[in-house]
């Protein structure tokens, strides 16, 4: 079995058995932080472009190292915002970098269906690295990785997404795949910062960050941003802390082992404190190796590789 | 025109059905005779076995860009384009740069219009200067030059200012057309507020800014006794507050747009730019309710709000294309196909939706297909399939979503007073249709 998609634009499309496959590779993958020499030759002679529409640097450098440590040549770009506005179109710059020998595009882009928009101009391989409010399929990978890893199963799991659902492709792509792979979702957050119809999507919806937790096996706590607070989708931050804010105390109510996530970069005393991304039940610096564990497999299936040839170089 | 014209075989609608076949023989920009067995020696002849002849189509609702975006369209490609989709009046809307918002702006675009061989042209102007919904456009005035219906093609924020103009306007024999959507409860959405949309990613716009602004617009022409015309009513519950305005004596009318009759929110899927309209498209129970509410006379007419752009400006991310569709070349073909073929809508309550009603609304003359009758018409050949193709359409714009979709029906012609258009008519004595 490989990906059977030319591009990866979400998690939506893929069917839980390819989720399977990717979580499945990614595990020799990640042997490799293990190693002495951290290459593999899978993708020698191979251009990966991260093309960064967006400031970030947690989710490009792990791209960049995915790439690096598969024998890959990565550039980056970090294109400004106001590209648009130079008389840049997106697709343009996508078939120029298509032109100068890109085998894989890895873009980040404010607007949903920016990966989209570019997967239809150019042959080469796409991976959406985060589109607007719509889906940031490898975190949500990463995301799966980490609770399969330590908790040895992700069905009938129950797991609490708790902050801004709304505006939050992390939360998207989590809630996608952890619902195609039989966990039980909940979220948490005000009205203002929830869609309608959420619950179509077969999620359960709180308000009460306190009834969310009860038994809950996992958490993942989503940042928070202040411009939010500005637009007056919450009366104010001293508020949203209240309600919504993680602390020791609230996850008493949880599992005792519950696992602590957070996609991060984390407002530290915000939407989670300082003490609970430290604690040991917390999984937040190992969902960053893992990170880079995900997108090597997923650059290694997308170039068609077969799971059991993956082998390090000497 | 240079000879008269024999149209031959034809099915001629006669307001609840259509005849058998029959030629119509037509000279001077009337019809002079019409009848089975017709035979004229100097009159061109139009085999028209198995064609219809339908009263011409009226669109209440178009942009063509023309003055300040000529590259999306111009008054003429406009109006040739619309002829070529079988209407033969068209009402265009006056958010141009700049708008048409006084005498000379009017008279401009009636003077462009009327070198065009292509649809009659009509105008909405302005109800408030630059469209800004502050201080009234002189309204008298630009009645008085022809203006055949007042509105900004925006919905008007201020409560005040709509009230003042609709009871400014009670004097005047025009009727106030009035754009859903409340532009602050719309905020920065691109599509319609739901679980399609929030699948998608994309910022939603609620319903309820198009019910509170209709039902307010509806609440304020109904205390001051003035005409409205609602345009871009979209939803079932918008149907609803119509309806009841209606029942209750309101003198409304209300148009639905082309796509939103013909596509719903789930064609949304592969982010496709051609499909971000505004109102946006709504979920298959609106749409549904949509065609109910033409059957049942609740929605008076059929729109295109034909729209055009660019390619550039919509071959870009989805929230960064402007909002709109083309519309005119397709219009007929997808009615056709989508609603009256699966008998979802009859042809009786589409003439009514494409001619009858919007002839009423802005006070045009009814297209009358019988000896005598000033020509008026349009021609379509029920039973030809075609794909849509809009490299090769009138238009400057391709932006449909229908593009590589094949219908069934097509416009052959029209025939507006002396003024015979379309493929049927060329290569011969009748007119060539003139590109701008």
């Amino acid at each position: 079995m490989s990906l059977r998609h030319k591009d990866l634009l979400g998690l939506e499309p893929l069917s839980s058995e390819e989720i399977a496959l990717v979580l499945d590779t990614a595990e020799p993958c990640k042997q490799i932080f293990d190693r002495q020499v951290k290459k593999f030759p899978t993708l020698r002679g191979k251009v990966i472009v991260n093309l960064f529409y967006e400031a970030s640097t947690r989710t490009r450098t792990s791209f960049e190292v995915a790439g690096k440590w598969m024998s890959a040549d990565v550039v980056n770009i970090s294109a400004s915002a106001s590209s648009v506005t130079k008389g840049e179109s997106l697709t343009d710059t996508a078939k120029t970098l298509e032109a100068l020998g890109a085998d894989v595009v890895v873009i980040r882009h404010r607007h949903a269906g920016a990966a989209h928009l570019i997967a239809r101009a150019v042959r080469a391989r796409v991976i959406n690295a985060g589109d607007g409010w719509h889906e940031h399929p490898t975190q949500g990978l990463l995301d799966l990785f980490t609770i399969r890893e330590k908790k040895g199963r992700i069905q009938g799991l129950t797991v609490v997404i708790v902050g801004d659902i709304l505006h939050s492709r992390v939360a998207r792509s989590n809630i996608i795949g952890l619902t195609k792979l039989g966990a039980r979702v909940r979220v948490a957050g005000p009205p203002t910062l929830m869609p309608l119809g959420l619950r179509e999507l077969g999620v359960e919806v709180y308000h009460d960050l306190d009834a969310a937790l009860e038994g809950a096996d996992v958490i993942n706590v989503l940042r928070i941003q202040r411009e939010r607070q500005k637009k007056g989708l919450f009366p104010s931050l001293r508020e949203y802390v209240r309600l919504y804010g993680v602390t020791k105390e609230r996850l008493r109510r949880a599992k005792e082992d519950v696992m602590i996530m957070h996609p991060g970069p984390a407002n530290l005393g915000v939407e989670i404190a300082q003490d609970v991304v430290e604690d040991e039940r917390s999984v937040v610096r190992e969902q960053v190796k893992n990170g880079v564990a995900v997108r090597m497999a997923l650059l290694y299936l997308m170039s068609g590789g077969e799971p059991r040839e993956l082998q390090p170089a000497d | 025109m240079s000879s008269s014209l024999l149209i031959k075989g034809a099915h001629v609608w006669q307001g609840n059905g259509f005849s058998p076949p029959t030629d119509l023989l037509i000279e001077g920009g009337r019809i002079v005779r019409m009848g089975p067995g017709l035979a004229d020696a100097k009159a061109r002849l139009i085999a028209a076995q198995g064609w219809l002849v339908l009263p011409g189509l009226v669109d209440l609702h178009a942009h063509l860009g023309e003055p300040g975006h000529e590259e999306r369209e111009s008054i003429a490609s406009g109006l040739v384009a619309a002829a070529a989709g079988g209407f033969t009046h068209v009402l265009v809307m006056p958010d141009t740069e700049p708008p048409i918002d006084d005498e000379a702006a009017l008279e401009f675009l009636r003077q462009r219009g009327s070198m065009v061989q292509g649809a009659a042209l009509h105008v909405c102007a302005a109800l408030t200067k630059g469209r800004m919904g502050e201080e009234l456009a002189e309204l008298a005035h630009l009645a008085a030059a022809g203006a055949k219906a007042l509105g900004d093609a925006r919905s008007i924020r201020d409560p005040a200012v709509m009230r003042r103009a609709l009871l400014y306007a009670t004097m005047l024999d025009v009727p106030i057309f009035s754009q859903t959507g409340d532009e602050a409860l719309a905020g920065d959405g691109v599509v319609h507020e739901g679980p399609v949309g929030h699948r998608l990613g994309l910022a939603g716009i609620p319903p309820s800014a198009e019910w509170t602004s209709l039902a307010r617009d509806l609440f304020l022409a109904e205390e001051v006794g003035a005409r409205l015309h609602v345009q871009g009513v979209s939803t079932a519950r918008s149907v609803e507050i119509v309806a009841a305005a209606k029942e209750r004596g309101v003198r409304v009318s209300a148009a639905v747009n082309l796509y939103n009759l013909l596509l719903d929110d789930t064609s949304l899927a592969d982010y496709d730019t051609a499909k971000k309209v505004m109102p946006p498209l709504r979920p298959a129970g609106d749409v549904e309710a949509l065609v109910r509410a033409l059957t049942d006379g609740v929605v008076d007419c059929i729109v295109t709000d034909h729209t055009p752009c660019t390619a550039e400006e919509k071959d870009v991310e989805f929230d960064l294309a402007p909002f709109g569709a083309a519309g005119f070349e397709v219009a007929l073909s997808a009615l056709y196909t989508r609603l009256v073929v699966p008998e979802k809508l009859s042809w009786r309550t589409l003439i009514e939706a494409l001619s009858v009603r919007p002839r009423a609304i802005i006070g045009l003359p009814q297209a009358e297909l019988r000896e005598g009758a000033v020509c008026d018409m349009t021609l379509f050949a029920p039973d030809e399939t075609y794909r849509v193709e809009p490299g090769a359409w009138c238009s400057r714009s391709r932006n449909t979503p229908l593009a590589g979709e094949t219908l069934r029906g097509r416009v052959q012609g029209t025939v507006i007073g002396d003024r015979a258009l379309g493929p049927c008519f060329e290569g011969d004595a009748g007119e060539r249709r003139r590109l701008p």
